[in-house]
């Protein structure tokens, strides 16, 4: 029987390798490098076609509204691709060959978002070997069996599909599904490793669930929460737990059993700590036309505690700039409190967050409008052209803002 | 328990779904009432706001049964 490749249990979904394989080297001629879909399997899809052309490929959230993919793709150069190139079939027997390819494709990166400093999100571009880095391709890995709690257009998702699609193992959807289904899934398949962030698994948590199967859980894209950490050992008995430290802007860097990190001797010379800020070489960063690199070194805006200097260890602490986390999710409340404004009668927006025992931090904010709006209206206003994640839940109003002695609006 | 129903249901009508008109005790927050990890930060703020209580700080609650057994533990009076 043929190797499954993916399955979405939410949508009865079962994809076989063969099936997958037949429908990338069918579509060849049909690619579209900027992929904006809904199903999970259609961006594996056109992410693997793009890498058998060597054709750049633009990934965008399927919950991204029309018009802000309408917006980042007025900022993007338009690609070729309308003539016909021809390329090797592949399928299972040959995905070490396509492996190979990929190392040394010349062309081919994919572009991905992340939420910059400016109301715009940023374009950040990876190439095959910078997303490579961390991939674990050979024999041992072959009966691995994944839990995929991200979105695949987001850099975690992404190289958690390119582990498990390059060692022809099955991958299994639990992003935004139901505990129940996943708990099913983990039993069915035999769920060797799961990957989410700290929220994830805050909310997958049971006392009255074991799995046997798991032998590894990975953390990452947020701050390591040691109390769900330990919670997890009675949940998932035999599983050993990863914290990876990773950004759209740099992919993975550090991976630590805990929240504390240490430097290997391999990264040493890539990473500083200034003012307890840590800076990452360029030479470790994707490609972006906006990132500020000052002296060959990339400031991260990540602070931390350092616990150690030889060898280097640390913790993060905090983010220095405004970008908020909202349960692995980045924020940026300038984007929003635009959007805000944009309402008929709002005339001042701020959005902030406040510690949250379930995300970390909720989405807040206080409106100033001269006319009566429902906090309905503005929620229903602000679905159509934001990401769930970036509309504030907690919304009041207000006669006037507070503000900073400096002018600017107070962030707390 | 009412004040609690409707709090859910103010979530419910915020995010542009019905109104639940009869509430089980057993009933899980995510998969009967459908609340996502976003609906339940709202949750524990807007409970938080009325009676004072985090009932996700020692922990996450499932059902409804266990928001009010939280609340009666953590000296919650509805």
């Amino acid at each position: 029987m043929d190797r499954l490749f993916y399955i979405d249990s939410s949508r009865d979904l079962a994809i076989s390798y063969q099936d997958f394989f037949l429908s990338v080297n069918s579509e060849t001629k049909k690619f579209n490098p900027h992929c904006h879909e809904s199903n999970f399997e259609d961006v594996f899809r056109q992410i693997v076609v793009s890498l058998k052309l060597d054709i750049p490929i633009t990934v965008f959230d399927c919950n991204l509204s029309k018009s802000e993919v309408e917006n980042l793709m007025s900022s993007e150069e338009s690609l070729n691709c309308d003539k016909v190139i021809s390329s090797e079939e592949i399928n299972s027997n040959t995905i070490t060959n396509f492996y190979t390819h990929c190392c040394n494709l010349k062309n081919w990166s994919i572009n991905l978002f992340t939420s910059g400093t400016t109301a715009k999100p940023r374009k950040v571009s990876h190439s095959f070997n910078s997303l490579n880095r961390e991939l674990r391709i050979n024999s041992n890995q072959s009966e691995k069996i994944w839990g995929s709690a991200y979105n695949p257009t987001h850099i975690a998702g992404l190289q958690v599909f390119f582990q498990a699609f390059f060692n022809l193992n099955l991958l299994v959807r639990f992003f935004g599904l139901p505990n129940q289904v996943i708990y099913n899934d983990i039993s069915l398949h035999g769920i060797t490793n799961i990957s989410g962030t700290s929220t994830f698994y805050k909310l997958l948590y049971s006392k009255d669930h074991f799995f046997n199967s798991v032998s590894r859980i990975t953390f990452g894209g947020e701050k390591f929460d040691s109390l769900i950490s330990k919670k997890l050992i009675k949940m998932f008995p035999n599983a050993k737990q990863l914290n990876i430290y990773a950004s759209t802007e740099c992919g993975s860097l550090f991976a630590s059993k805990n929240d504390e990190f240490e430097i290997s001797k391999l990264m040493k010379e890539f990473i500083r700590i200034e003012n307890d800020e840590i800076l990452i070489h360029k030479s470790k960063l994707g490609y972006s036309s906006n990132l500020q690199v000052v002296n060959d070194w990339y400031r991260t805006g990540d602070i931390v505690e350092i616990t150690s200097n030889n060898p280097l260890r640390f913790k993060f602490t905090s983010r220095k700039n405004e970008i908020i986390g909202i349960g692995g999710y980045q924020v940026n409340p300038i984007e929003v409190e635009e959007i805000i404004c944009e309402f008929e009668g709002v005339t001042d927006a701020y959005v902030f967050a406040k510690p949250n025992s379930v995300l970390g931090k909720i989405l807040c904010c206080d409106i100033v409008s001269e006319v009566d709006i429902s906090v309905k209206a503005i929620r229903e206003f602000l679905s159509t052209r934001l990401q769930p994640y970036k509309i504030p839940r907690i919304i009041k109003f207000k006669e006037r803002l507070g503000k900073t002695r400096s002018g600017k609006k107070r962030r707390v | 328990m009412k004040k609690i129903e409707n709090i859910i249901n103010r979530i419910r009508i915020n995010k542009g779904d019905n109104e639940i008109s009869e509430f089980q005790k057993n009933m899980s927050l995510r998969d009967d009432i459908g609340f996502d990890s976003l609906d339940l930060a709202e949750l524990t703020v807007l409970i938080e706001d009325e009676y004072n209580i985090d009932i996700f700080e020692s922990g996450i609650v499932s059902t409804l049964e266990e928001i009010h057994e939280r609340l009666l533990i953590d000296g919650g009076n509805n």
